[in-house]
């Protein structure tokens, strides 16, 4: 099992959107995918229509075995499962920092999912503490979706820095592309400028996104033929390339 | 992560828990209504395609409660394992069609197959062209909780087509097991549907008027002890030709190495019970087809002895030495070519006039009823003691000679013995149906041990000879020397095998030949009283 989390310290740069595709298109591939949705606003859950709730809470959760078991929740989609958000996540840190060897204690929760999931994406909340250690020592790659402004690019300056080269590997990419604006442009074109090495795939800012969210499914199963749907299979094909590679 | 379609992989949420069948499609949709009334159902876009189900020629995985599907996705075909009626099973894929274990991809569904399978090839049994028109139980988030299907479809099987009765299959989602069991408990409860298992795989063998373990290669015959010897003898020898007629495809194509097989002992089992069952039939007649079928042994002996050699090549490497392995591949080719060329013989014998004539005249001398006033001796007779005299002729033959031997007898003593000890064996097969089955069954288990004694006797010899003569023509033919020697060292160890097993033999045969088994020989194929004595 690959772990693959995506994450930003900013909020609202299409990371949900982007788990959720991400993971419904992994699924359709005829990967067995798990997607974990960590964050307490609970949108990928909402998106998933599954009930926000995880019995016993994120207490319960950490206690591994078969209360991830019991949490796990069948989407609408073959071979796509869910552990849903739960209000109690957002105390996560506070319940991580209780814990023995707090940072590895995500790992070891997945640890009995590994022969019963292909990939496990876990969508993370915008923060920087106890809970994304913990993230970060569970995964192999981290998805930084990146919007193309200066202040975005110090945000993930901030990331590579922080994280150093130990750690998962990290891919960023641009999301939210406005290619009217002309700083999008700018920065989406100057790839030499970049901190790191970006994927090749940019997300383009569409209303058709935010429609994920009144369609309560994945673009792809309302608008195949979209440049959204396209981009996000972009997005995923370079994804599950570098994850094969890791 | 590897490539999804070439690994196996567990899924959850395609096998149904529980499958419905009813005898019209409106019974079913009335089944659904029912469930429309007491929960939120949303008809989903109807799915149509196409899966087949494979089984080996004498169905072993239907035995092992193991059904094996595949279907076309993506030009691949992707194959499904369930057990039984729960929801365990694995994928994967592969192009085309398996044929043998190790033509399957590695993972699970080869590693619950190989043991299963052994020798034996998977061949498509029914093709279901199938029409799924799914339903979702939504709950108060319009998530789907419980998926069903209405499912009608089109089987099929070589020239026969038939429609399946219409199933109703429910598929649980993972996390709602409570809405899964309250539309269960719905549809058995208040509906009164019954859950039926292998739900698809019946209807569609019934469709086409299949039944799963339709073929055995085992002798299973049911007969009456009242009954004429003559027709019960004619019933042995139409299932016997049964069998023959029934591998005579697979033999032919070489689908794998265990038609040739079957078809051999049908032949060898009818010869024997020509020999063995006297005086029923007229012996006149009976000259002929003693004749053909003795040709008919002999024409597919050279094929079944080196497909037997190609089955033992991998425990041949054994013997050696994990680094000399690789020096029996010149034998394995050899092997290989070899087969085939006597395979090409075997089918043009099979294809042959000959060959026609003898099962055709076979049959009709079979289907010919029995004469009012039989000019046979036993004809008349009731089987039960023609059977038990024929046993009891054959027993005293194998214990009284079998006892003379000793360490320096030669090995002709003891293949003789071989032979005795398998018309035995098919005597006591034929007629099982006549006797209390326990005592029967003690005896053939305890006749079973002396024979794989013998028979590993024999085959350890017969293998030492075929290695020296292969041998000698790879030689001619050039063979690299390391080969040679390779197959000098199995020699060795076939004799050493040899000289084991013969060790055995005087202990095995005083365990068969105990006073318990002739004590049981006595009681079961006693002479009854007044009887004639007859041979």
């Amino acid at each position: 099992m690959k772990t693959l989390a995506v994450y930003n310290i900013k909020g609202g740069v299409g990371k949900t959107a982007t788990a959720t595709n991400l993971a419904y298109l992994s699924a359709s591939a005829g990967y067995r995918t798990l997607l974990w949705d960590l964050d307490p606003q609970a949108a990928a859950t909402f998106y998933l229509r599954v009930k926000p709730r995880v019995k016993g809470g994120a207490k319960k959760l950490l206690t591994g075995g078969k209360a991830v078991d019991r949490a796990i929740k069948g989407t609408d989609y073959e071979l796509l499962d869910l552990i849903p958000a739960d209000f109690s996540y957002r105390k996560l840190d506070a319940t991580l920092s209780r814990e023995k060897k707090p940072k590895r204690r995500l790992s070891r929760v997945l640890g009995p999912l590994e022969g019963e999931y292909d990939l496990l994406i876990i969508d993370c909340a915008p923060s920087i503490a106890l809970a994304s250690e913990s993230v970060f020592h569970a995964s192999d790659a981290l998805l930084v979706p990146t919007i193309p402004t200066p202040l975005s690019l110090s945000t993930l300056k901030q990331i590579l820095g922080h994280l150093g080269r130990k750690g998962p590997r990290i891919l960023p990419f641009f999301s939210m592309v406005d290619r009217r604006k002309g700083l999008h442009r700018l920065i989406c074109e100057d790839r030499q400028s970049l901190p790191c090495r970006f994927l090749e795939t940019e997300i383009p800012y569409s209303s058709i996104v935010e429609r994920v969210g009144t369609h309560r499914a994945p673009v792809a199963t309302f608008d195949r033929a979209s440049k959204a749907a396209k981009a996000y299979a972009s997005l995923w094909r370079e994804v599950m390339g570098r994850l094969i590679s890791l | 992560m590897s490539d999804p379609t070439l690994r196996a992989v567990l899924r959850r949420t395609v096998i149904p828990e529980a499958a419905y069948r009813a005898e019209s499609a409106e019974a079913l949709e009335a089944a659904l209504h029912s469930l429309g009334s007491r929960f939120r159902l949303v008809a989903d876009e109807p799915q149509s395609d196409e899966m087949r189900f494979f089984d080996t020629f004498d169905w072993r995985l239907h035995r092992a409660g193991l059904t094996l599907t595949s279907r076309l996705l993506a030009r691949k075909t992707v194959l499904h394992l369930h057990r039984g009626a729960g929801c365990e099973f694995s994928a994967a894929s592969l192009s085309g069609n398996p044929v043998f274990a190790a033509d399957l991809p590695e993972g699970a569904i080869r590693e619950t197959l190989t043991p299963v399978l052994e020798m034996r090839a998977l061949m498509p049994v029914v093709s279901l062209a199938k029409r799924d028109q799914r339903h979702g139980v939504l709950d108060s988030r319009e998530k789907t909780v419980v998926r069903l299907s209405l499912r009608t479809g089109e089987a099929s099987a070589g020239e026969t087509t038939g429609a399946i009765p219409p199933l109703l299959l429910l598929f649980p989602i993972r996390g709602y097991d409570k809405q899964f069991a309250a539309v269960r408990a719905h549809l058995e409860d208040e509906v009164g549907l019954a859950r039926s298992r292998q739900a698809t795989l019946a209807a569609a063998l019934e469709a086409v008027n299949r039944r799963p373990g339709d073929y055995t290669g085992k002798v299973n015959l049911k007969l009456s002890p009242g009954q004429r010897a003559d027709e019960a003898a004619r019933t042995i020898f139409r299932a016997l030709l049964d069998t023959i007629r029934r591998n005579e495809q697979g033999t032919i194509a070489d689908t794998d190495s265990e038609f040739l097989h079957d078809f051999r002992v049908a032949v060898r089992r009818t010869r024997s019970a020509l020999s063995q069952i006297r005086e029923v039939l007229p012996a006149e007649e009976l000259r002929r087809f003693k004749e053909g079928f003795r040709w008919l042994g002999q024409v597919t002996g050279p094929t079944r002895d080196l497909d037997v050699y190609l089955l033992k090549l991998p425990g041949y490497a054994e013997f050696l030495p994990s680094g000399a392995r690789g020096d029996l591949d010149p034998l394995g080719e050899f092997l290989a070519r070899t087969q085939r060329e006597e395979h090409g013989k075997l089918v043009r014998a099979l294809t042959s006039e000959r060959y026609r004539e003898l099962i055709a005249e076979w049959r009709d001398f079979l289907a010919s009823p029995p004469p009012p006033r039989p000019a046979v001796i036993s004809a008349a007779r009731p089987i039960a003691e023609v059977a038990s005299e024929s046993i009891r002729r054959c027993w005293r033959r194998l214990c009284g000679k079998g006892a003379r031997i000793d360490d320096n007898s030669p090995n002709e003593l003891l293949h003789l013995r071989r032979i005795d000890a398998k018309k035995l064996r098919y005597l006591l097969t034929f007629f099982r149906s006549l006797y209390p089955e326990k005592a029967i069954d003690a005896l053939i288990g305890s006749l079973k041990k002396l024979q794989e004694n013998l028979g590993d006797f024999n085959d350890y010899g017969v293998q030492q000879a075929a290695m020296k003569e292969f041998a000698e023509r790879m030689l001619a033919d050039g063979a690299p020397v390391t080969t040679i020697m390779a197959m000098g060292r199995l020699v060795e160890r076939l004799e050493a095998g040899e000289a084991k097993e013969r060790s055995r033999f005087r202990g095995r045969f005083a365990e068969f030949t105990a006073r318990e088994n002739r004590e049981l020989f006595r009681v079961l194929f006693k002479r009854p009283a007044g009887g004639r004595r007859i041979s």
